[in-house]
């Protein structure tokens, strides 16, 4: 047994004891996988026209994750060293993973400026798709549950807005309008054609928004509905025997929604900086 | 499920809005500023690494060059004292020779004016001799100046220079 | 069968048919990148970057599926 997969066994514990005896349905005993991800209000707030804050699971998640980032981000600029211990050179592997890892890698020029960005939206989406998979009392009834403000579309279509709006902020910026637009035809096109392929770029940019958002929203409801599912086998087969057997698989399926929890971050902000980096190299 | 929730929208925008912020005002700047620092740093180290072998090597060079001077130099040295020292062997072997030669000369000289000496002596003792004999042989059948003549001339048929080379 | 039995059943087979193709495509990305690492190791930070990239594009495909299912079980009852 190496001593660095202790970890693993402690989590394959702590999940199997989880699925077994405090996730599934809790006092009402049935499955109802579309229940983990309904939102009511926790704290009711008056609404303003179409806009609603009240609490509710999504936001005490989102305001979760913020506080772990702001904690964090505290505690590490509290602790820099010049000689760096070993969380010190941790946080710097990840910090060099985000800027030369994604930032760096993929985009041109314009990584001092879009960094902050990529890099912020990298840990906040890493932040709150692994607070996700931490066991937290905001299930039905208050038993122990996962849900992520991830797996929520209008979160992470608020974040894909971001990226959309700094892509063509950022091509703006750099080329002026004319020039921005006119970097979606063709040069030497006839006209028709010229504008019938500008629709389709415009339709194209909307669905980077749309694909963006929808990739990471899908992957933790579906990553968040399996786990479920195999969480709930003692009520979907009312026999503690199968259940306890269907437990190593359900370790099995939340190492792997751990790894889909980094690489989703990943992605998204990868995908963020080529948007950003392509809008940056359209001019020529 | 997928009816459109405004409200979450704007917590998003306003939690994001606040990571980014942390993230980039306690996080990314000092972790940069950091990691410029650290590189800074090891350039410093290696500029000044270089600077100390560059400085190394013109030392080197210097001694190397000063070695070499001092090397010509010290050959310089030996070889004139060499040539100083030749000199003197040859000025002294040709003073030894000279003077051997003056004692050669002196003693050779003085051989002869000794043999001249003897020479001129023995001569007077012949004539001396010769007289006597005469006088006894020819007591008075001889005037005084034809017995001087006959003197001279038996002193003439003797030769002397072989005499004194024979002796 | 009640209506909302077909929407289940096109949920289901929204899914499933949707996940063929990335299936098969994700299959192929990850083949050819595994390729290209054995090929140029030297280069293998730069390949596995683009292949996660194509990954996120790819999966995408999968996802709207799964995205018109829900929409077919949950909203179009």
């Amino acid at each position: 047994m190496k001593k660095g997969l202790k970890w693993v066994w402690l989590v394959v514990v702590v999940v199997a004891l989880a699925g077994l005896f405090l996730l599934p349905g809790g006092a009402k005993k049935t499955l109802n996988v579309a229940g983990e991800f309904e939102l009511t209000p926790i704290v009711k707030l008056p609404a303003v026209g179409p806009v609603d804050l009240s609490i509710n699971k999504a936001v005490i998640y989102l305001w979760l994750a913020t506080a772990v980032i702001v904690i964090l981000a505290i505690v590490i600029a509290r602790n820099l060293k010049p000689q760096p211990g070993r969380f010190q050179t941790a946080v710097e592997g990840l910090y060099a993973l985000a800027r030369d890892g994604i930032a760096r890698s993929v985009m041109k020029s314009g990584v001092d400026t879009w960094f902050p960005y990529i890099g912020a939206v990298f840990f906040f989406v890493l932040i709150n798709n692994l607070i996700g998979l931490v066991p937290l009392p905001f299930g039905e009834h208050h038993q122990l549950s996962f849900y992520t403000a991830t797996a929520n579309l209008y979160v992470t279509i608020t974040l894909a807005l971001f990226t959309f709006v700094f892509t063509h902020y950022a091509g703006i910026n750099k080329y002026g309008v004319r020039k921005y637009v006119n970097s979606w035809m063709p040069t030497g096109a006839p006209p028709v054609l010229r504008q019938f392929i500008f629709v389709i770029h415009a339709v194209s940019e909307i669905f980077r928004l749309v694909s963006l958002s929808v990739r990471l929203f899908a992957n933790m409801v579906a990553g968040h509905a399996i786990l479920a599912v195999f969480f709930a086998m003692a009520l979907i087969f009312q026999s503690y025997l199968i259940a306890a057997a269907l437990q190593g698989a359900s370790v099995l399926i939340y190492l792997f929604e751990i790894f889909v929890a980094v690489i989703q971050a990943f992605i998204f902000a990868i995908l963020s900086a080529v948007y950003i980096g392509g809008a940056l190299d359209s001019g020529h | 499920m997928l009816n459109t929730q405004w409200g979450l929208m704007v917590w998003t925008l306003i939690t994001f809005t606040i990571a980014v912020y942390i993230l980039v005002r306690f996080a990314f700047g000092p972790i940069q500023r950091l990691l410029d620092e650290r590189r800074q740093t090891v350039q410093d180290s290696m500029d000044v690494a270089e600077e100390t072998r560059a400085e190394a090597h013109r030392l080197l060079d210097e001694y190397k060059t000063t070695l070499a001077k001092v090397r010509t130099e010290a050959e310089e040295i030996l070889e004139r004292s060499r040539t100083t020292g030749e000199h003197a062997k040859a000025e002294i072997m040709a003073e030894a020779k000279a003077q051997s030669e003056r004692v050669l000369t002196q003693a050779h000289e003085q051989i002869e004016r000794d043999m001249r000496a003897a020479v001129r002596e023995l001569k007077g003792q012949i004539a001396e001799l010769t007289a006597l004999a005469t006088e006894k042989v020819a007591a008075g059948s001889l005037k005084a100046a034809d017995q001087q003549r006959l003197i001279d001339e038996a002193l003439a048929e003797l030769n002397v220079d072989q005499l004194g080379m024979e002796n | 069968m009640n209506p909302h039995a077909y929407a289940e059943l096109g949920a289901g087979l929204a899914m499933g048919l949707g996940a063929i193709g990335p299936g098969i495509g994700l299959g192929i990305l990850i083949g050819k990148a595994l390729e290209s690492i054995a090929r140029q190791p030297e280069v293998a930070g730069d390949i596995r970057t683009n292949m996660f990239i194509g990954i996120g594009v790819t999966e995408a495909v999968a996802l709207y599926a799964f995205v018109v299912a829900l929409i077919l079980v949950f909203v179009a009852k």
